[in-house]
């Protein structure tokens, strides 16, 4: 009925995103290359409103009617840190590597764990084949990623190691635009723009580091003051909705 | 009779609209660059303002007076241009207008300001607001080849942190205005009317990287509003209850036959 309470609610609305969102980035600060969300704030307002003490035939004006909020996800790189294990693969900077999506289709990952799969390709995390395709020799005894994504493999006899791929890396205009699917992996859309291909280590791409795992880029600091601050405006925002709710009750007890 | 009624109606109205102001404030609280709405002047200036204008009239014989003492009318939206604190993000294309600033953008309206600082890169690699709206610099729009410029505090954007010979990529187009009054259009931008003034002081930093402005809304001042409204219109509804209350016993005792 009155403005006051859609206005206060869609701040409410607002607050409950923002909490959400932090208690999300928590709950994944120890998820490897877990990219935090942070929510953006936008007045709400429309062109033709009216002002209440205006009356019916006021000429409409530029009004407010509250905030929308939406989550973004911010890409900064997390910190490495040694995983113990060789299989383990991390980007240590800007960028992600193409892998093919069991429906043919181009996803894009920040690392993992490597295995080799049955058809002796070289797959990330669950089962994605790493593009361009990195065939391992049968009977290899292990890998090596160099920093600039020479694959080598050693086979057992030989002392040399066998080149047997280069890795790419690609980066987006807009990363924040891309569609985030479970599991760590990324989608192109419009609005990232097209993958933009590169050699690690050159153009401000990163460079790869084997045995490392990257951490969440969430700061634990900055969520806890976030919370605090959501929790104080999501109060204020209610209580302004009571107050618009009071004055209604008054209104309608103009009448008894 | 009516005049009474009509009056509580105005004056509920008016608490209404005290009360929309206090939640839009209050909802935007944690945005970004946003612009807080005020109250307008007390009647008593509009009063005053009236009078003088009559007075003026009465002397010259003509002519209204000078625009520039003028106070608002009533009936508009206000919005206070004063600044809110920093944030500091550390993100690169998060940036803070400072001293009075304005980023100049392109709007769906046309030319629209901003101290919403949250930029991005489109899928054109064009500098946007968070909204998608390019951001303009002294050349025009402003392509940026990774996410990641320095800005001095000049509003220069550069590859990277710059040494004597590189040159700027682009740079930000700030503006100031002189008592600028304000009319909110969506995605965080402003139409500003009012004197935009000469460059800042030389030398005076305009634009702080890796930082974001608050709302300028301050909590315990709308809480102040809120409760002066409800009071307020408690204090009316009570006086428009006893004034009922004063009609219908008045129609029931006079228009009694016995």
């Amino acid at each position: 009925m009155f403005d006051p309470l859609s206005i206060a609610a869609t701040g409410m609305t607002a607050q409950k995103l923002n909490v959400d969102t932090i208690a999300n980035n928590l709950a994944n600060v120890n998820t490897p290359a877990f990219k935090r969300g942070a929510v953006q704030f936008t007045a709400l307002v429309v062109p033709d409103g009216r002002l209440p003490e205006a009356g019916p035939l006021a000429a409409p004006v530029s009004v407010g009617i509250g905030v929308r909020a939406g989550v973004t996800r911010q890409f900064e790189p997390g910190a490495l840190h040694a995983s113990g294990s060789a299989l383990d693969l991390a980007l240590s900077g800007e960028g992600f590597l193409e892998v093919t999506l069991p429906d043919g289709s181009r996803g894009y990952v920040r690392g993992g764990p490597l295995q080799v799969n049955a058809e002796g390709q070289l797959v990330l995390l669950d089962g994605l084949p790493l593009k361009p395709a990195i065939q391992v020799p049968e009977g290899a005894q292990s890998f090596e990623v160099s920093a600039s994504g020479r694959v080598q493999a050693r086979l057992p006899g030989q002392a040399a190691p066998l080149e047997i791929g280069q890795l790419e890396l690609v980066r987006f205009a807009n990363p924040q635009g891309l569609q985030a699917r479970d599991g760590g992996v990324y989608r192109a859309t419009e609005a990232s723009g097209e993958p933009i291909a590169g050699r690690p280590g050159e153009d401000g791409l990163a460079t790869l580091a084997q045995g490392f795992l990257e951490g969440s880029n969430v700061k634990l600091l900055d969520e806890l003051v976030g919370l605090l601050v959501a929790q104080r405006a999501y109060e204020a925002n209610a209580r302004a909705v009571q107050a618009a709710d009071e004055l209604e009750s008054l209104v309608n007890g103009l009448r008894r | 009779m009516n005049e009474i009624l009509a009056l509580s109606l105005q004056a509920l109205q008016r608490d209404v609209a005290q009360l929309e102001r206090v939640a839009r404030n209050l909802a935007n609280v944690l945005t970004p660059g946003y612009k807080r709405e005020v109250d307008g002047p007390p009647f008593a200036d509009h009063l005053a303002q009236a009078w003088l204008a009559q007075t003026r009239r009465a002397q010259d014989g003509a002519g209204a007076s000078p625009a520039a003492a003028r106070i608002p009318e009533p009936g508009q939206v206000l919005h206070d241009p004063g600044p809110g604190t920093l944030r500091i993000t550390g993100q690169p294309l998060d940036l803070a207008a400072l001293d009075g600033g304005w980023f100049e953008v392109q709007g769906p309206q046309g030319t629209a300001y901003t101290r919403q600082g949250s930029f991005r890169l489109d899928a054109q690699s064009r500098l946007v607001t968070a909204q998608g709206h390019p951001v303009m610099g002294e050349g025009g729009e402003i392509r940026l080849p990774h996410a990641h410029p320095f800005i001095d505090a000049r509003g220069r954007v550069f590859d990277g942190p710059p040494d004597a010979h590189t040159a700027p990529l682009a740079q930000l187009k700030l503006v100031r205005f002189e008592r600028p009054r304000l009319q909110a259009q969506a995605d965080g931008l402003y139409a500003i009317a009012g004197e935009p003034v000469a460059e800042a002081a030389q030398g005076a930093p305009v634009v702080r990287q890796g930082a974001l402005e608050n709302a300028n809304v301050d909590t315990l001042e709308e809480m102040t509003r809120l409760m002066r409204a409800m009071r307020h219109a408690e204090a009316v509804q009570r006086a428009t209850l006893g004034y009922d209350e004063l009609v219908g016993s008045a129609i029931r005792r006079l228009a009694d036959p016995s």
